[in-house]
């Protein structure tokens, strides 16, 4: 029958800290004196720990996660893989691909000496307008917490320490580092806190990140309730808690609270008070020690307590290997949202090809904020389709806008004048305009730090010739905050550009300010800018003068009329799928729902491309054949778009989150506090739990995706139960399509009581050839099947209701009734 | 439907009403917000003020009552049609203005909300009395003045045939846009009016065009 089924229960756990690893451990903290201690549980840096040569303490350093493994610069620092974003990866509801991305990020980590990978992020997509759900797997807390287990424990079973975050109720960026999110306790214990449960179960992380957000009234690195409490003792996790950077207020509240690290350094309030708040009795020095002996414990996993032997010898980030790793996990993820007459896939050679959108040349392979990684390459959806099917039968059209804030220059555009090579010159000036240091930079952006080379520096100036083929109406600025004069042949102005509020404020999606001239090629670009008062991105910018939406749009509706397949890319850019900043319309940027409606109107058939991380409204739904949701794909985007058009890797993902058709719409919309205040009023109806029996269809289901083939299911029985908890369900289901497929069953419960959402409680995926069938035998979770009973103070489990086998939860398919539990 | 900003009739605006533009705007978007998610019908003054963070009867201050607030959310939607088809540059003309019309029917179909508030308050407004008369009236003009230059500028530069009528082809155009909004809303989906627009415009370009 050739079924090959997987279910989220195959990897093994890694193995316990060995006792000799414990014991050092232990003796280091024995021979540390009070304010050796102390001084350990801040950072040293902005990405590292203190070591401590008396104890064998080597420097532990971290690295921002999970699209890719960083290192310590945001920009401009060593190149390196680049992955698809959280929900893409996700969508393939796959725990070996979680698997395989925690691999690929341990090697990472391992090429660069880094110990700590700041991943994964397993908050929920409770509001769509969420700005960092990109980051984030999923609505629902167990799929969160099955993948991100798997993803942890491969990530540790290498010696890369894995940090969940952010701990807790971190669903919106909206004054996220002061905003009060009210969260009742049912819905802590049933959706919030549940994939932090599972992974501390399943995949024992050796650390967790606390937020910045409070959660019912107490500020999350000071939440005694959650860290201690639960996470600790209910728990037993015995790893470190680190807060998120620069999050903590608070000294001995914090300490007292199970805060075990803060970050970052050096100067922090523990460095400056703790040891003072010790002295006075307000913090025990049993605290302290608890604190310091999770730290070393932590580079006892992590090898920092002697010696690591680093591997070498590790595939670069634009290898072969790489590369095909990375094409197959995104074109794997990406969904089949819409597809009539069978128009896709789409075979070689039926016809010309209308390639229409801005997203096809600027595809957006990652979201903005502090998961941003400098990848090696990024194939654009533009180069991708056009090497994979038709080299010279697509035309490409621009398509309208899709961006209010400039990205830095392409290279294409820019040559450092004194080397002449692709890339601008940054000069770092004194008081009296004397040049300290000179340097090329073959991007043109930079990090600007205190302890960087430029730190010195009263000015700062970046230039660049521009590589032009004729003269042209171009937009020429800058990106960072600071004050700027910028000039070019005919041209000077001054502004301010003001850096955004809170953390990271100057660092993560830097605002740009640009005015349109006309130039000649080779004409010089400079910007020079005074010291600013924090960390910031800077750079030039250097792009083509924007036309009217309706004249881009006229040019792509006389495309498509003549084409015998339009292509449109469309979708989202860093300033929707951002840290920092939430959305206000699930609409897609700038002029593209007219771009689409348009094309559809006029062409044969329409294949709609989404380069976006999370839902967007579709008001041409209709009017379209055919509609790829292809996510952030990551260094090999384009590559791996055009392997899921053609089928040559079949997109069989499922979405990771309901999709609304109108704003407004959902058991969850406003993220916009209310005196400080976010009342998460919907309780545990988040996502599609809140959507079933509410009267109203989304767009589409959590669960939805078709693949390239169809299914269909035969029967299915329940046939295990530990008390009224289902665990395993098992499935008779063929493959009816004309193509081998990998479907996933996935199982929900229907409670009987009113009150009781609906949940997924299992799934598990089988690969059949066309016209064979298979019985697939479903691991259900009975950590699903239970409700928090508030007065008793513990879990309770659903008995009755009903199992429902669906391909979301528009799609059922089979339906049990259970009797108390039993089944009938 | 909009014009470019030359061919827009300015009105003069008093200095109370310059001095509480920003509050002005806050409420426009506010309630642009609620029309498009609610419907002009189901919102009410008192949500567009909490939305604003006004008080009931500081809203009232600058908008006397709903129908004010629609047609100063008529003019909001105008500047963006404006921007959408001309941008910061000059206006299409010739046939490149018809052209651009597919385009701004493209969108309407994707805001069908908007599409009905237009059609509803354009019939409204045909009544003197109307707070959205003054608004409509300009819309027509304005349209006319940018579709008439358009045409005359393809007579001299010899797209468009010598002896076309200029002001019926103005009119008529004028006609099927609103005539294809009207059934559009009347029978949702039932038609593509971007389709039919064209072939529309082919027929034009087939009587009145020399290429």
């Amino acid at each position: 029958m050739g079924v090959n089924t997987t279910d989220p229960y195959d990897v093994a756990l890694p193995t316990p800290l060995p006792p000799a690893a414990e014991e050092a451990a232990e003796y280091a903290l024995r021979s540390l004196s009070l304010p050796a201690k102390i001084r350990l549980l801040s950072g040293a840096k902005m990405f590292s720990l203190w070591a401590d040569a008396s104890v064998g303490l080597e420097e532990i350093v971290m690295s921002d996660g999970p699209t890719g493994v960083r290192g310590e610069e945001v920009v401009g620092g060593r190149e390196s893989c680049l992955l698809p974003n959280a929900t893409l990866i996700a969508q393939t509801w796959s725990t070996q691909v979680l698997e395989e991305v925690g691999a690929l990020l341990a090697e990472e980590a391992m090429d660069q000496e880094t110990h700590i990978v700041l991943g994964p992020t397993i908050n929920l997509h409770r509001s769509p307008l969420g700005g960092r759900l990109f980051e984030c797997f999923s609505e629902d807390p167990y799929i969160t917490g099955v993948l991100a287990a798997a993803y942890v424990r491969s990530l540790q079973a290498r010696g890369i320490a894995a940090s969940p975050k952010h701990f807790l109720a971190n669903e919106s960026e909206t004054q996220r580092t002061t905003v009060d999110c009210v969260v009742d306790e049912r819905a802590l214990r049933e959706l919030y806190l549940l994939p932090f449960e599972i992974v501390d179960q399943d995949a024992h992380p050796w650390t967790v990140m606390a937020s910045y957000n409070s959660i019912n009234g107490v500020t999350a690195t000071e939440h005694d309730e959650l860290i201690n409490q639960i996470l600790k003792r209910e728990w037993d996790f015995d790893g470190l808690v680190m807060s998120d950077w620069f999050a903590t207020k608070s000294a001995a509240e914090s300490a007292n609270a199970g805060l075990d690290l803060v970050m970052p350094g050096p100067d922090t309030v523990w460095s400056t008070s703790l040891e003072k708040a010790v002295r006075s009795g307000a913090v025990s020095e049993e605290t302290i020690d608890d604190h310091a002996r999770r730290l070393l414990r932590l580079a006892a996993r992590v090898g920092a307590l002697g010696g690591r032997k680093w591997q070498t010898s590790i595939a670069r980030p634009d290898s072969d290997a790489r590369r095909e790793q990375l094409r197959r996990i995104a074109a794997q993820g990406m969904a089949v949202l819409k597809n009539v007459n069978a128009t896709l896939p789409l075979s070689k050679g039926v016809g010309s090809v209308a390639l229409i959108g801005r997203h096809a040349t600027d595809t957006v392979a990652q979201g903005g904020g502090s998961a941003r990684v400098r990848p090696p390459h990024v194939v654009s959806i533009a180069d991708g389709i056009s090497s994979a099917l038709w080299p010279d039968g697509v035309r490409l059209v621009d398509g309208v806008e899709t961006r209010t804030r400039m990205l830095a220059a392409s290279p294409a555009y820019v040559r450092d004048p004194e080397t002449g090579t692709p890339g601008m010159r940054v000069r770092a000036l004194d008081e009296h305009g004397e040049v300290i240091e000179s340097r090329h930079l073959d991007v043109a952006e930079l990090e600007v730090a205190e302890d960087g080379w430029l730190a010195g520096a009263a000015r700062i100036e970046l230039s660049a010739d521009l590589a032009l083929n004729e003269p042209a109406r171009m937009r020429l600025g800058v990106i960072g905050p600071g004050e700027w004069t910028v000039t070019a042949p005919g041209h000077r102005e001054n502004f301010t550009i003001t850096p955004h509020d809170g953390p990271g404020g100057g660092l993560h999606r830097p605002k740009s300010h640009s005015s349109v001239v006309t130039v000649e090629n080779r004409a010089r670009l400079t910007a020079t800018t005074a010291p600013h008062f924090e960390m910031r991105i800077i750079g030039l910018v250097v792009t083509a003068a924007p036309r009217p939406p309706a004249a881009a749009i006229r040019d792509a509706v006389e495309a498509a009329a003549c084409a015998d397949t339009a292509i449109v890319v469309v979708g989202n850019t860093q300033e929707q799928e951002t840290e920092g900043q939430d959305k206000k319309t699930l609409a897609l940027p700038g002029e593209q729902d007219a771009l689409v409606a348009a094309v559809a109107a006029v062409a044969r058939r329409t294949v709609v491309v989404i380069n976006a991380a999370t839902p967007i409204l579709m008001p041409w739904i209709d009017d379209v054949e055919a509609v790829l949701f292809a996510g952030l794909p990551g260094q090999e985007a384009g590559d791996a778009v055009a392997a899921a058009l053609i089928g040559e890797i079949e997109p069989s993902g499922r979405l990771v989150t309901t999709f609304p058709a109108h704003d407004g719409e959902g058991p969850a919309w406003d993220i916009i506090p209310t005196d400080g205040r976010l009342v998460y009023t919907e309780g545990t109806k988040v996502g599609y739990r809140g959507w079933y029996n509410s009267g109203r269809e989304p767009l589409f289901w959590f669960g939805h995706g078709l693949g390239y083939t169809t299914w269909e299911y035969a029967s299915a029985e329940v046939t295990e139960q530990e008390g009224p908890a289902v665990t395993e369900v098992a499935v008779k289901l063929s493959n009816t399509g004309s193509r081998a497929g990998r479907e996933t069953v996935q199982i929900y419960r229907i409670p009987a009581e009113g009150e009781e959402p609906v949940r997924l409680i299992g799934w598990a995926q089988v690969s059949l050839d066309p016209g064979t069938d298979g019985t697939v035998r479903v691991k259900c979770d009975a950590r699903t099947q239970r409700s928090w009973d508030v007065a008793d103070q513990r879990w309770r489990p659903l008995t009755g209701g009903s199992i429902a086998v669906a391909r979301g939860l528009g799609d059922l398919r089979i339906t049990l009734p259970l009797e108390n539990g039993q089944e009938s | 439907m909009s014009y470019p900003p030359g061919f827009r009739i300015e009105r003069e605006r008093t200095r109370p009403e310059k001095a509480g533009d920003v509050a002005r705007s806050k409420a426009i978007q506010a309630a642009i917000e609620l029309f498009s998610t609610s419907g002009y019908n189901k919102t009410s003054i008192a949500e567009v003020a909490l939305r604003t963070g006004l008080s009931q009867s500081g809203l009232l201050h600058h908008f006397p009552n709903k129908t004010a607030l629609l047609t100063a959310v008529l003019e909001q939607r105008e500047k963006e049609d404006s921007e959408f088809l001309f941008g910061e540059g000059e206006p299409p003309l010739g046939w490149a203005a018809f052209d651009s019309l597919v385009a701004l029917v493209a969108r309407n179909s994707t805001r069908p909300e908007w599409i009905g508030l237009f059609v509803r308050i354009s019939a409204e407004a045909t009544e003197a009395s109307h707070p959205a008369n003054r608004w409509m009236l300009d819309h027509y003009s304005s349209v006319r003045a940018w579709l008439t230059r358009a045409l005359e500028h393809g007579k001299e530069n010899g797209e468009v045939l010598p002896d076309a009528p200029v002001d019926a082809i103005v009119r008529n155009t004028i006609a099927v846009l609103d005539g294809l909004q009207q059934q559009w809303v009347a029978e949702p989906h039932s038609m593509s009016m971007v389709a039919e627009l064209r072939v529309y415009l082919h027929q034009l370009h087939t009587v009145w065009g020399t290429a």
